[in-house]
């Protein structure tokens, strides 16, 4: 088992924490105080080749794996987290079009993301969430392809990109073969953005309500096949939960690195850090963060390697975030009511590790996943 | 376009050792970086390129360590890089060194344009450009600080000044410095970073670019360096202590007999 660095990753791992560095981090507390990300940022990911990490190259991406993908996540989330989850939503979507796009629509898709577009994925409803069986927008056969009718919430990306996968009902049929993804592009006549969500953290992400009313989607948008949009999705996800956990391993890794320069530098009772407990508290960091990067480098080998099982991905998922929790617990202890004023930037990554938990999943039903497959149960009833 | 940016390696600190027995900076185990001045050239020449087509060549004089440097230019869009390295060489001041860049650029070939940074942040003498300039029998301008238009044989420009700029039109070939007013430089991508790795830097010596060694090195340069020192300020302070206008009479007399008043 060789735990050295390729040369590409290194590359990806360099150019991801150089921008996170010069471009980034002037503007992170910008970005918590006000929403913004602008699209200057978005321009300069792109040009780095970011934007387009997991596209072939042929297709104008950087044609990188998916360790590189999860290293450059947590390069940007040490400084942003917000800015974690825009690459993360972003690869998701590509993977997906990439992955089950029609020909046509990849020659569309993946080279316009490479050069400046932006990607989400469109699941979760007012009353849908991790159960995808309840969803609601509906697809009424049209043309070849379905008019849809609905409304999506909580998907990131939403107010920047210009591409969206939404998953919808195309039939009555019961159980997941009811499910279809489509591609739909903004400004497609029937789809609307509805209001900004404001949220306790992550505040970069655009988070919006949209809205279909008889929005069209052409036969050449469907991803896979008609009712393959479950599996889709599932496997889409992947990507999406090994960037969440990478967001979470960067903002805690972030909290770390305060806590320890915080710690030599706060004065009770002579320096905190020659006290033992600060000690024991900054220990446990420093292994719940080098154990995810590991845990979640494992699993983006191991689906880089054409693992179909995603356990391992489920497992690494819910260790990192639960690390990372438990990071932003103790850093809060360390710096004591500092921690919970705006004078130090760990509130920020405190806030956003709050709401990393419930991205794609909650803990609790990917937790009774990967119960149910180390006890051979079904997971679905 | 063929346009040539000229980089030099520079100390990455501000922490500077001499060498005694030479007068000049000890390189030896201390990173390296571009010369700041210089990104902005790389970076303009790549402007350049993609608006008019054509080829930017990274040339620079140094170690042979300078080579890895060089791969930076191709990480941000510069397509080759040239390394004039040779023992001839060390010990360079500006006049030698300009007199081995003009003989490595004839050696490049035809080219429109050629872009210096302002200065080096060691030397700081920001003579190696209009120098260059003059070795090659071209025109030159410094202080660039905004391109406004270019063709095959025609610059215009601004050029900063102390009271503002002033807008200048310069035919080409030509030199021209840039100062950082000119544009942000941008940061490598993975692709760039891709080329880089892959990019085979090329390495020419005295004998390849046909030059006289009695014009290059220590053995070039008609200025030595006589003493580097970091000079000691010292300051002697006098209080005044009394009220504001008697305080005032009392500096005026001070400055009056001092010739500065």
């Amino acid at each position: 088992m060789n735990f050295s660095m390729t040369e590409n990753q290194k590359i990806v791992m360099e150019v991801a924490s150089e921008f996170a560095a010069k471009e980034l981090a002037p503007k992170a507390e910008h970005i918590d105080k006000t929403g913004e990300f602008d699209a200057e940022l978005i321009r300069k990911m792109t040009e780095s080749n970011l934007m387009g990490l997991l596209i072939p190259e042929p297709l104008g991406g950087a044609g990188m794996d998916k360790l590189c993908y999860v290293q450059a996540v947590e390069e940007l989330a040490r400084v942003c987290p917000s800015a974690g989850l825009v690459l993360m939503a972003q690869s998701m979507f590509s993977f997906a079009v990439l992955a089950f796009g029609s020909d046509m629509l990849k020659r569309e898709v993946l080279p316009a993301l490479s050069q400046g577009a932006v990607g989400a994925m469109a699941v979760t409803e007012p009353n849908a969430s991790s159960n995808m069986m309840a969803i609601q927008t509906k697809g009424t056969p049209f043309n070849g392809g379905f008019k849809i009718t609905g409304n999506k919430i909580f998907c990131t990306n939403s107010g920047i990109a210009d591409y969206f996968t939404v998953l919808f009902k195309s039939s009555d049929q019961p159980g997941p073969a009811s499910l279809t993804l489509g591609v739909v592009r903004k400004g497609t006549p029937g789809f609307i953005l509805g209001k900004r969500e404001k949220t306790m953290g992550l505040r970069g992400d655009d988070l919006r309500e949209m809205i279909f009313d008889g929005c069209y989607i052409p036969a050449e948008n469907i991803l896979g096949q008609i009712g393959n949009g479950m599996e889709i999705t599932h496997i889409a996800g992947a990507i999406g939960f090994l960037g969440v956990s990478s967001t979470a391993v960067g903002a805690a890794q972030a909290c770390f690195d305060l806590s320890k320069k915080y710690a030599k530098e706060r004065i009770s009772f002579g320096p905190i850090a020659n006290q033992q407990i600060i000690q024991l508290y900054i220990s446990e960091m420093a292994n719940l963060v080098e154990i995810s990067r590991l845990v979640i480098q494992k699993a983006a080998v191991g689906l880089d390697n054409g693992e179909k099982n995603p356990a391992n991905i489920w497992k690494a998922r819910l260790f990192c975030i639960e690390s990372a929790r438990r990071v932003a617990d103790l850093t809060s202890r360390i710096y004591s009511s500092y921690g919970f004023t705006e004078e130090y930037p760990v509130s920020r990554f405190v806030r956003d590790i709050a709401g990393l938990p419930y991205i794609y999943s909650t803990q609790e039903i990917l937790g009774t996943y990967v119960g149910k497959t180390e006890l051979g149960l079904p997971l679905m009833g | 376009m063929n346009i040539v940016a000229c980089i030099k390696q520079v100390p990455g600190t501000t922490e500077v050792k001499i060498d005694n027995s030479t007068n000049t900076i000890v390189r030896e185990g201390v990173a390296a970086i571009i010369n700041p001045f210089d990104l902005y050239a790389v970076e303009e020449a790549v402007r350049i390129k993609e608006k008019t087509e054509g080829k930017v060549t990274a040339l620079s004089m140094g170690i042979l360590s300078v080579a890895e440097l060089l791969k930076d230019t191709i990480a941000v869009g510069a397509d080759e890089a040239v390394l004039l390295s040779d023992r001839a060489f060390a010990g360079s001041d500006t006049l030698a060194t300009s007199y081995t860049l003009a003989m490595g650029i004839r050696k490049i070939g035809e080219f429109d344009l050629i872009i210096c940074g302002k200065q080096s942040a060691d030397g700081d003498t920001a003579q190696v450009g209009p120098s260059l300039a003059e070795k090659l029998g071209i025109p030159h301008l410094t202080m660039v600080k905004k391109i406004i238009e270019i063709s095959k044989k025609h610059l215009l420009c601004e050029r900063l000044t102390d009271d503002g700029f002033e807008v200048v039109e310069l035919q080409l070939p030509a030199v021209i410095t840039v100062v950082k007013d000119i544009n942000t430089p941008r940061l490598p991508s993975i692709k760039g970073k891709m080329r880089a790795k892959n990019a085979e830097i090329k390495i020419w010596n005295a004998e390849d670019i046909c030059a006289d060694k009695e014009l290059c090195g220590l053995n070039g340069s008609p200025t030595q360096v006589i003493s580097t020192f970091i000079p000691n300020f010292e300051a002697s302070t006098e209080i005044i202590e009394t009220n504001a206008n008697e305080a005032a009479r009392i500096l005026s007399g001070i400055l009056t007999d001092m010739g500065l008043n």
